[in-house]
């Protein structure tokens, strides 16, 4: 029951992040947000990812593990 | 924008939602309305901020889609009620969110569609995961060795 809550929270986490740093009020109040932290080429054109990007991909990853040990949980009690 | 994939998709909704409330499955009417959330939830950013691409919104939404799936697989575990189903439609919304990555990185035509498709993927494993409950009450299904197996995995 420990991964549950940690599921939920970190999900929620996830979400407020998401929704805080897309909203487009607090992109002018936050000019970081905009800054681009890196520069790619995918198939010839040139990607820029900026803080804000950054923020939600990472906060997705870290939802995404969540999710993904809710699963393991789900699938490892089936098996018993 | 309002278009003809958004009448579609509220048709379907509609009517997959109307024959679950003739059912009484209100708990997957619910599981129902939380995977429209990420279509409508694209559809309103986009005609309340002007996003016509709002894959971060969508990557949000789906994620949050996919651990409500999780948890409710849990609490249909709990109650000895299967609960395979919402962890394919866990994976289906984890799709979702990769393809809202790569758009979000680099944008592709085929996103659209795929996005949509997907949607109706995940209406149709609900609505198949209820007939298949309904028949299995109603002893519908040729009886066969499988049928215990069937009725787990569903």
């Amino acid at each position: 029951m420990i991964g549950k809550p940690g599921a939920v929270g970190a999900i929620a986490t996830g979400t407020t992040a998401g929704v805080v740093v897309t909203t487009e009020a607090v992109q002018p109040a936050v000019p970081l947000l905009q800054y681009p932290l890196g520069y790619f080429e995918i198939s010839g054109t040139l990607v820029v990812l900026p803080v804000q990007n950054a923020v939600v991909l990472i906060t997705a990853v870290f939802s995404c593990m969540a999710v993904f040990m809710s699963i393991a949980g789900v699938m490892r009690r089936r098996k018993v | 924008m309002w278009g003809v994939e958004h009448v579609a998709m509220l048709a379907a909704f509609s009517l997959l939602a109307a024959w679950l409330a003739y059912n009484r499955r209100w708990e997957w009417l619910a599981v129902a309305a939380i995977s429209q959330a990420p279509f409508w939830g694209g559809y309103i950013a986009d005609a309340v901020a002007s996003d016509p691409s709002p894959a971060s919104i969508n990557i949000i939404l789906n994620i949050c889609a996919a651990g409500a799936f999780a948890t409710f697989a849990e609490w249909l575990q709990s109650q000895g009620r299967g609960g395979i189903v919402p962890i394919w439609l866990c994976v289906i919304f984890l799709i979702m969110a990769s393809l809202d990555v790569v758009f979000l990185l680099k944008q592709f035509p085929s996103y659209f569609v795929a996005q949509e498709l997907l949607h109706y993927v995940a209406l149709i494993t609900i609505g198949a995961r209820i007939y298949v409950r309904r028949s299995y009450y109603n002893r519908d299904l040729v009886h066969s060795s499988n049928t215990s197996k069937s009725e787990d995995l569903a």
